[in-house]
């Protein structure tokens, strides 16, 4: 549960991370004219792929200063995709390192790496048991009420305690809302038994049923010339929806044919609904009806799908939501520790606690250590290498391992500390890293003001110096000390003690 | 929003200092207990104020989000103000 939080928190911040992790695509001019973007690329997409009958635009915007076009061969068919990325200011093509970027955060937080083998399904029963705690967590600390706003910061195990306490009762609705919207994401692979008898075709022909879309377009044996001046439909567009940079992406189908459709996205900027505000026109440029709404249930499901992605947020909603996934983390780890401790100072020691602890130390700390080897990984791999994107993902998972391993002959306290304190070095070292890997990206990040790129490197610093305070706190707490006899690892040691 | 925000932050604080230990840390006073009824009472009474503000807005929805994730953050800050205010 806390890898799915803490990978999930990081999720909030996923165009940005992946920002972090192509610099060869960062650092991109901000262009706001849309209509010229529009314009140029569907020309471009006519000589590219002439014959394709669906063209996609991605533009850039604030989060996503990625520029990319998209064909697909067949309609049906979206493995049949081409994608490329270009520059905005020039339309050259710039081809990023292999990577999966933010995108392996997101999806571990609801797979865990183990999509095949039924990570799907142990997420659920995690939110399930989840949601479970949530309520027998307030009955627990019903006590807590009496004492609501109250830290104890001088011992570890009270200041632990309160910290719970009251994180659990912040971000109760928070907690609340992700979890059982966790598990709407899946209803159809947990409770699939009630489609299954009702129709023939199970979950796939109910959300036939009760969603809407757009009409499919179908091709008809004559041609038409291929809109290239998308100005009167992108006027009509922005009379609609008049914020700026309001167009997140738009869709050609057919576009030599007579049945043709451009579709255009709406930013989710204003909604809490997870589908977005389509506009759609025909090769006559004219405004086709708009999509029939969907029932209420349908429309629910969309709003708690929504509040979990939180796409809707602006960067200050979206650090708050951040912090509160930091929170809900750090709530579900202190109950881990508590647990233990707990039961470590009534009973006898046996082999179950010491289980438990190594595992504590690894799902806690070997996460956190496996976070930052995945970022150093990104920088430090050829970007040559093969397959790099899954040997980033190996390096996550061996360093992973290797705290595991590590955990059964270190003492736990010692480990703590030490994961702790090499986990902070290295968040702080990265900006360092990615400067003398290519001193070039951070340069221009810093003359673009580019703030996505800055601020990556800002965070990791940040969050390297919370975490190298927190291995100074349960340092002097329990008076563990690190003495490390490697040259290499020396530094990290001294500063420790 | 930032009304909402200010409104809030001043009910919480309120609501807070109506329990005695608080009003205690931070007035080094006992808390009477018609003080400490007026103070739940106008606190809940912001509270409620500060809600409206955000849904009387052109995205109530939206501003809900914000309002309870604000809630969260001035819980906290009050409760890590607090925990100042004991040690002292």
């Amino acid at each position: 549960m806390f890898a799915i939080f803490t990978t999930g928190t990081l999720s909030y911040f996923n165009p940005e991370i992946s920002h972090w992790m192509k610099p060869e695509l960062a650092n991109q001019p901000i262009i706001n004219n849309q209509l010229a973007l529009i314009n140029r690329s569907v020309a471009l997409l006519q000589q590219k792929a002439p014959d394709a009958p669906r063209w996609q635009v991605s533009l850039p915007s604030a989060r996503q200063q990625h520029f990319r076009l998209a064909w697909q061969d067949d309609l049906e068919n979206r493995k049949s995709r081409t994608r490329i990325s270009l520059l905005a200011d020039d339309f050259s093509q710039v081809s990023a390192r292999e990577t999966d970027g933010g995108n392996f955060f997101r999806q571990f937080h609801y797979t865990l790496e183990l999509r095949e083998f039924g990570g799907r399904y142990l997420v659920g029963v995690a939110a399930m048991m989840m949601l479970v705690a949530l309520f027998s967590g307030i009955f627990t600390h019903r006590r807590f009420f009496k004492d609501f706003f109250t830290l104890r910061w001088k011992n570890l195990s009270k200041g632990l305690t309160d910290s719970h306490a009251l994180i659990g009762i912040i971000t109760l609705p928070f907690f609340f809302v992700l979890c059982f919207s966790g598990l709407l994401f899946y209803l159809s692979l947990y409770m699939p038994w009630s489609a299954n008898t009702q129709f023939e075709k199970g979950y796939q022909q109910l959300n036939q049923h009760v969603s809407t879309s757009l009409p499919k377009v179908s091709a008809s044996n004559t041609t038409v010339k291929v809109i290239t001046d998308f100005s009167y439909m992108v006027t009509q567009v922005k009379k609609q929806w008049p914020e700026q940079n309001s167009i997140a992406r738009l869709t050609y189908n057919l576009p030599t044919d007579p049945n043709g459709q451009i579709v255009f996205y709406r930013t989710k900027q204003f909604s809490l609904s997870g589908k977005r505000e389509v506009l759609s026109f025909n090769t006559k440029g004219e405004l086709m009806p708009a999509m029939a709404t969907e029932r209420l249930p349908r429309q629910i499901k969309r709003i708690f799908i929504g509040l979990h992605e939180a796409q809707f947020a602006t960067p200050l909603l979206r650090w708050i939501l951040f912090f509160m996934g930091a929170a809900c983390s750090f709530l579900i780890a202190s109950g881990l520790i508590l647990w233990l401790h707990k039961r470590q100072k009534k009973a006898k020691p046996h082999l179950g606690h010491a289980i438990v602890e190594r595992l504590n130390i690894t799902g806690i700390g070997g996460l956190l250590l496996a976070i930052a080897s995945y970022f150093c990984a990104n920088r430090l791999l050829p970007v040559t290498l093969g397959d790099r994107a899954d040997a980033e993902v190996i390096v996550f998972l061996i360093t992973w391992f290797i705290v595991l391993c590590l955990s059964l002959f270190i003492r736990p306290i010692k480990l703590w500390v030490a994961l702790l304190a090499m986990t902070g070095a290295s968040l702080c070292l990265l900006p360092f890293l990615d400067f003398f890997v290519n001193h070039h990206w951070l340069i221009q990040a810093i003359e673009h003001r580019n703030w996505l790129y800055l601020g990556a490197d800002i965070s990791f610093v940040i969050s390297g110096a919370v975490l190298l305070v927190i291995m100074q706190y349960v340092r002097k707490r329990t008076g563990a000390t690190i003495s490390i006899k490697k040259p290499v690892l020396q530094w990290v040691g001294r500063y420790a003690n | 929003m930032l009304t909402s925000y200010c409104i809030q932050l001043v009910a919480v604080i309120l609501l807070s200092l109506s329990m005695l230990k608080h009003y205690r840390d931070a007035f080094a006073r006992p808390l009477p207990t018609k003080v400490a009824k007026l103070l739940k009472l106008i606190g809940g009474l912001l509270l409620i104020l500060s809600f409206y503000c955000v849904i009387s807005t052109e995205y109530p929805a939206l501003h809900s989000v914000y309002w309870l994730c604000f809630l969260s953050l001035n819980i906290g800050g009050v409760a890590f103000i607090h925990s100042k205010l004991g040690r002292k």
